[in-house]
Formats: C-alpha cells, sequence, structure tokens
C-alpha cells in the first residue's frame, strides 16, 4: 500500500507553499451580507410615518390597494380601513413615504379622488380605471400631526396655489356655489371656496379665493357682483342684456372690478367684500359724495320709480331716490316732488391735480354750490322725459333752458331744491290738444253739402258723354258690318265641315262603336274557351260523362 | 482487503488537464504541480469546504431579500402593482391557474430552499467526517447539481415578461430588485455545487484504518 505504483510514474513537482492565502471565496458571503444589510437599513429608513385618516364612508377605499397622491405622486398606501368604534365613520390607517413626514403638518387635508362632473369642469377622469385615490394638500403649520379628518370632498383650491382668500357678504346664494369662477375682466381668476350663513341668518358669508397675480387688483374699493346667467333688463334705458361668460350662464359666476378712479391700497387678506347684484350697481360712484335735491314738478309723475335714472345729456348724474305728493305748500297748486340723489363726482372730469374736486377728500360744499348756480342761472332745469314710449318710463334729464326765467336754486330748504322745467310729453300734449280744439271749429257739414253737390254734377257729365260714344258707333259701323257678315258665314261652313270629320273619328262614331262591340264579343269567346279548356285539364272524364254536378 | 482502494490511498493524483498520473510526495504544505503540463494539482478540489460554506452562507443571505422584495412592478391602467415571488404564486392559485402556481412554487421557492439545506447538510456531514448513508449523500449531491439550473425559471419568465410588456401607459412590466437577488441565490447555489467535492464524502471511510495518514492529509485540503 505504501509504494505499489510502479516506476514508471513519476513524482509531482513541488513548490514552495505560498505564503498567505487569503480566503478569497468569503468575500462573496461578505458582499451578500453587505448588500442584505444596506437593504434592510434602507428599508428600515425608508419606512415612513403610519397616520390615520377619518373618512365619512369607505367609497373607493381598498386597504393594500388605494395609493395616496400628493401633486399627484404616490406619497403612501392604505394599509386597512376599519370602522371606528362607534360606527359612526371610517379609520384608514395608511402609511406614507418617509419624505412625505414632514408634509403631515397640523393643517394638511385628505380626501377621496374620484371623478366629478360639476356645471364648470370635468375632474378625476382617471380614477374611473385605477380607481379612486386619497388626495393631499400638505398644509403650511409647523405642528406635526398624524391623525386626520378626511374632506368630504376636494377642496377646490390647495395651498400651494398663491393668492389670497376674501370674503363676500351677500343676501342670497343665488347659482353660487363651491367652485363657482371669480372673473376680473372676463378673465377666470378665482373660486367659491365655501360659504355658510352668518350666527343670525341675515346674510351669507361667502368665502373666495383670488388667484395670484388677480389678488393684486384686488383693493379695498374693489366691488364684487354676481354674474350668475344672463341679467336681462328693461329700464329707461331699453333692454339690456350682460353676461360675463358662458360657464356663469350654465354654472354662476362672480365679477369684480375696481373704478379706474380708485386709487386705495390693496386689500389684506380675509378682508370683507359686500357682494351686488349686478355691474351697474358695483360700478356706481361710491355713496359717500352724493347729495340729495328736491324737484317739485307740476305734471304727472307716472312711470317715474325709485332708481330712475338722472341723466344730464345722456351721463347719469344720479338716480331718483323717492316720489311723493307735495300737499302742504301751496293750496291751489298740487305738485309732485321727487326727491334725487347726485353724485358730484360725475359732474368732472378725471381729478385734475390743481382744481378742487367734487369728490375725494378735498370736496367742499361751497364750491359745488357756487358750481350749480351759475349752471342755473345759463338755464339749466330739471326735466321729466319718456324714457322708453314702449313702457313709459320717465326719467329726470337736467338741460338747459335758455328760455326758460328765473329759477333759483333753493338752498335753504332741506334737501335743497332745484328749479324744474315741465315736461316735453307734457308741451306735446298741450300743443296736440290745441290742434283738436282747432279742429273743431272747422265748419264740417258745409263743407259736405258742397262736395254732394259737386258730385251730383260730375255724375251728370259722365252720361252725356257715355251718349256722345255711342252715336259715333253707329255712324261709322255699315260698311264694315256688311263685310263681317261675309266673312262670319264662311267661318261657319268651315265650322261645319270640321265636325263632320271629326265625327267620324270620334270615340262615340258608329264605325268605332260596333269595332269596340266585336272586340268585346271576341275576347268574351276566348274567356269561354279558356274556362272550357280549364275544366277539362282537371276534370278531362267529363269529355265522356258530362260535367259533374256540384254536390252541395 | 476488499474495500476499494482509491487513488489517495494510493499515494498517486491525476493531472486534471493532461491526465498525467503522478505520485503524492507526500511532503507537507505543498502545492504540486504536474510533471508534464506544469498545471497545478491537488487530490481533491483545494478550499472545497471553505468555498461551499461562503457561497452557501452568501446565498442564505441573498435568499432573504430575494422572497421579501418584490420580483417584479405591473403597471397598467389599473393602477401599478409590485409582486413577490409568494404574492405571485398566491395570485396564481386564487385566479385558478393552480397547476402553474405549483410549477413556480417549486421552481422558484422550494427547489432553491431544498439546495440550500442539501447543500449545508453534506458540507456539515463530510466536515463532521460522518461515515453513514455515503451512497445516498452522493446520489442527493448528483440532484442538487442536476436540479440547480431549473430554479432560474422564475428570472426567465421575468425576463420575457419585461421584454414583452413595455406599452407605455397602458401596461409596462419592470423586474424588481428581488429578481436580482433571487438570480444571485440560483448563481450562488450552482456555485456551491460546483465546488463541494463529492468525494470528500467518501474520504472518512479510511480515516480510522489509518489515523496518521490523515493527519498529514489535511493540508492537501488547503
Amino acid at each position: 500500500m505504501t509504494d505499489p505504483a510502479p516506476p514508471a510514474i513519476p513524482v509531482a513537482t513541488v513548490e514552495a507553499p505560498r505564503r498567505f492565502r487569503i480566503p478569497l471565496v468569503w468575500i462573496i458571503p461578505l458582499v451578500a451580507a453587505l448588500i442584505g444589510l444596506f437593504l434592510a437599513v434602507r428599508s428600515y429608513y425608508e419606512q415612513g410615518p403610519v397616520i390615520s385618516i377619518e373618512f365619512r364612508t369607505g367609497v373607493g377605499l381598498e386597504p393594500g390597494k388605494t395609493r395616496i397622491k400628493y401633486k399627484d405622486v404616490d406619497v403612501g398606501q392604505i394599509v386597512s380601513v376599519t370602522l371606528a368604534e362607534d360606527g359612526s365613520h371610517v379609520v384608514a390607517t395608511a402609511r406614507l413615504a418617509k419624505e412625505a413626514s414632514r408634509l403631515l403638518v397640523d393643517d394638511t387635508r385628505f380626501w377621496v379622488v374620484s371623478a366629478r362632473v360639476s356645471g364648470s369642469s370635468v375632474s378625476g377622469l382617471e380614477t374611473l380605471l385605477s380607481g379612486a385615490y386619497v388626495g393631499m394638500d400638505a398644509g403650511k403649520s409647523q405642528e406635526a400631526r398624524r391623525k386626520f379628518v378626511a374632506l368630504p370632498e376636494a377642496p377646490v383650491v390647495t395651498f400651494d396655489i398663491p393668492g389670497r382668500h376674501f370674503s363676500l357678504e351677500a343676501e342670497t346664494l343665488g347659482s353660487i356655489n363651491v367652485g363657482t369662477p371669480i372673473y376680473y375682466r372676463r378673465i377666470e381668476a378665482g373660486q367659491v371656496t365655501g360659504f355658510k350663513l352668518d350666527e343670525k341668518g341675515k346674510h351669507l358669508d361667502i368665502r373666495i379665493f383670488i388667484k395670484a397675480p388677480y389678488d393684486r387688483f384686488v383693493t379695498t374699493d374693489t366691488r364684487f357682483w354676481n354674474a350668475s346667467g344672463v341679467d336681462v333688463k328693461l329700464g329707461a334705458e331699453g333692454i339690456q342684456v350682460n353676461t360675463e361668460s358662458a360657464t356663469s350662464i350654465l354654472a354662476g359666476g362672480l365679477a369684480f372690478q375696481t373704478p379706474d378712479s380708485s386709487v386705495d391700497e390693496p386689500a389684506p387678506a380675509d378682508h370683507v367684500f359686500a357682494l351686488l347684484r349686478n355691474r351697474d350697481e358695483a360700478l356706481k360712484q361710491p355713496s359717500s359724495v352724493r347729495q340729495q335735491y328736491l324737484l317739485r314738478f307740476s305734471e304727472s309723475v307716472r312711470g317715474l320709480s325709485p332708481g330712475a335714472p338722472v341723466d344730464f345729456r345722456g351721463i347719469q348724474l344720479g338716480e331718483v331716490v323717492a316720489v311723493h305728493p307735495d300737499i302742504g305748500s301751496g293750496a291751489g297748486d298740487l305738485g309732485m316732488v321727487v326727491e334725487v340723489a347726485i353724485f358730484p363726482g360725475r359732474m368732472q372730469a378725471r381729478p385734475d391735480a390743481g382744481k378742487p374736486t367734487f369728490f375725494g377728500k378735498d370736496y367742499r360744499d361751497k364750491d359745488f354750490r357756487s358750481f350749480i348756480d351759475r349752471l342755473i342761472a345759463r338755464g339749466m332745469r330739471a326735466q321729466l322725459r319718456n324714457g322708453n314710449l314702449v313702457t313709459g318710463q320717465l326719467y329726470v334729464a337736467f338741460d338747459f333752458f335758455p328760455a326758460a326765467k328765473g329759477g333759483k336754486a333753493d338752498w335753504s330748504s332741506q334737501p335743497p331744491s332745484l328749479p324744474t322745467q315741465r315736461g316735453s310729453l307734457d308741451e306735446l300734449q298741450t300743443a296736440l290738444l290745441r290742434i283738436v280744439e282747432k279742429l273743431d271749429k272747422l265748419p264740417l257739414d258745409e263743407i259736405g253739402q258742397d262736395t254732394r253737390k259737386a258730385i251730383v254734377g260730375l255724375g251728370r257729365t259722365v252720361d252725356e258723354l257715355e251718349n256722345l260714344v255711342k252715336r259715333i258707333d253707329s255712324l261709322v259701323g255699315a260698311d264694315v258690318r256688311d263685310t263681317l257678315g261675309g266673312v262670319r258665314e264662311t267661318l261657319a261652313e268651315a265650322r261645319a265641315v270640321i265636325a263632320d270629320s271629326r265625327k267620324l273619328v270620334a270615340s262615340d262614331a258608329p264605325l268605332q262603336q260596333d269595332l269596340r262591340a266585336t272586340l268585346q264579343e271576341v275576347s268574351r269567346t276566348a274567356q269561354a274557351m279558356r274556362h272550357l279548356a280549364d275544366s277539362l285539364d282537371r276534370h278531362p272524364e267529363a269529355l265522356l260523362r258530362g260535367k259533374p254536378e256540384d254536390k252541395p | 482487503m476488499s474495500r476499494p482502494v482509491t487513488a489517495r490511498e494510493a499515494g498517486l493524483l491525476s493531472c486534471h488537464v493532461c491526465g498525467q498520473l503522478a505520485r503524492n510526495p507526500r511532503a507537507s504544505q505543498q502545492r504540486l504541480r504536474c510533471p508534464r503540463c506544469d498545471a497545478p494539482m491537488h487530490l481533491r478540489r483545494p478550499a472545497s469546504i471553505t468555498t461551499t460554506w461562503a457561497l452557501l452562507v452568501a446565498s442564505v443571505l441573498l435568499y432573504i431579500p430575494a422572497n421579501v422584495l418584490p420580483m417584479m412592478t405591473t403597471a397598467s391602467l389599473m393602477g401599478s402593482q409590485e409582486d413577490t415571488i409568494m404574492s405571485g404564486v398566491v395570485f396564481l392559485w386564487e385566479s385558478g391557474s393552480w397547476p402553474l402556481a405549483l410549477v413556480v412554487f417549486f421552481a422558484s421557492v422550494m427547489v432553491p430552499l431544498l439546495k440550500i439545506l442539501a447543500l449545508i447538510y453534506l458540507t456539515a456531514s463530510v466536515q463532521s467526517r460522518s461515515r453513514r448513508r455515503l451512497l445516498q449523500r452522493t446520489r442527493l449531491y448528483r440532484l442538487v447539481e442536476f436540479v440547480g439550473r431549473w430554479s432560474m425559471l422564475d428570472i426567465y419568465v421575468i425576463t420575457i415578461l419585461v421584454a414583452l410588456v413595455q406599452f407605455q401607459g397602458i401596461a409596462t412590466i419592470q423586474a424588481g430588485p428581488a429578481a436580482i437577488a433571487f438570480g444571485a441565490v440560483v448563481v450562488l447555489t450552482m456555485f456551491a455545487a460546483m465546488s463541494f467535492d463529492p468525494r470528500l464524502i467518501w474520504d472518512p471511510l479510511s480515516d480510522p484504518a489509518d489515523p496518521a495518514e490523515s493527519a498529514h492529509e489535511r493540508p492537501a485540503h488547503d
């Protein structure tokens, strides 16, 4: 056993042993361990926070499937959905990505995103296929939070959109809803984010959001008005149709604008504005600079209602505030007193640095009074005018009547009264009356008799003319009549010949009649033959036995 | 003597490159070379047990992420889904195609696991110089070596799916990190099976007959 090998087998060469032999193969498990450790550590550190969200219902929430998305980026997943202990709501537990942990602050909001169709937009269509997901809007608070209550539906405005919130005070909601667009010069500049009744239920508090950069056009003097639907107005100015956009016709809308002359500061966030009914009302000059005047009219004020315009050559200066009869002042002269409000600012062009203005801070009453006095001295009077012939609406117009005399503004009364002029319609009426009176005085009977006489004479003349024509006719006739007679005889003979020849060919001519009768006979024979052949075909034995008798 | 004589017992060794038979000079700490082609010569595969252990430890370590991490990510219109090996098996089972589920389960879960266990058993028994069930252990080794390549099935399926299902926006399939780990497990176990020298199973037979021989046999393992 020790040395059985044949001598032919050589001995293996012996080499000096290597000094170190690092077992290189152990690097492999080391690397594997490192990889495993790395994965474990990473998954440990990547594990984000676990939060719980309360939902009203579990619609669309599937544990292990429903995602939580922030700005459409996956940040987590619903892990479990359980009923709350009292069964009033659903509590979903969600695991979020580590990066999302700093987004979980006090005012972070969650809601379920599903397909939604509202009047002005369609959203969340992708969820029809992928199923609902939970939307998230990171708050701005610094306080961390792990338990949340989900919103019933997606918020209209998320925190990351720059802009400012304001409040509107309105009497009614109208067709305004959450998400109703707000227009600035017909650009969609914001949205309604919510509304609630105030504590007493007297008016509505509508929360709105105006996006940047439009929010800097909202100043303390900005007017908001309801631009819902189509605003059709039939007033002294005729029919007016106003609308903001097709969407606002269908789904309602608000609009805002700042008067051009306004020099106010940008409004602070959460400033409260009044929501006005329409654009006209909104863009009136502020009521702070308005003056009341009394106008005394002697004619009827039917068709003049409060709110009717006070007009100066087409520019509206103010409006009628009230109309009432003036009984107390004079015994015989019962007049109608119309109380009007004038906006002095509208009587002047844009503010000029050097000159005194009728509005703003340096408005002075005395300047305006002397200004009015000057105008009245030049013949300015108030007059009732018909604004619309169809509806009979009246308005108050100021105009110059150089013929008018003696009028003066009475600054002593409160409010001061201005001189008036009879209305243009009133004057027209008196003029018409005068014409009617003159017509009445005309001798209509005599004129009628004269006319009849003239007509009878005319009839007689016509009869005589007729006789004359007859006489001329008999004188010219004789020769012509003979020739015509000959021609007529010839024509009669020719007609007889034609008639005879026509008789021969006519449908009721004897020749035709005979031919037709013969043909009908032949046809009948042929029919009888066909019957015979037919019956023989069916009953050939009839040739031998005769026709079979019909049995009943 | 009735028991068979091995080359080692005969003091001979053959060259793996040119087949030259040579006598073992039996010097300690030696490195032998073929007298004909000068290739390194050794009686048993050098460091077989150590290498096998190392590769086994590595594959055990990687077996964990291979099963825990997602194997593939399926993104479709219906949302995206990450599947581990087991969740894929469960899904197949629940959707009714249980033969396929069984195939995947055996090929991807059972085979690598059993292979690792079998190799651990073989290596451990060799290291403890066990003399029991020599024939069965050799058969087990052959089975392990044969079956090894088939557990790449999962990797093949994923490779094909990833290549085929690439409809942007409608459906895409991407391989997950577990695919790499799983592939590494399979490759490492194959290498472990290769580095294991089955002759070592039979070596303990000669131990008690000649304990002195085994004493200076040891360095040859290194």
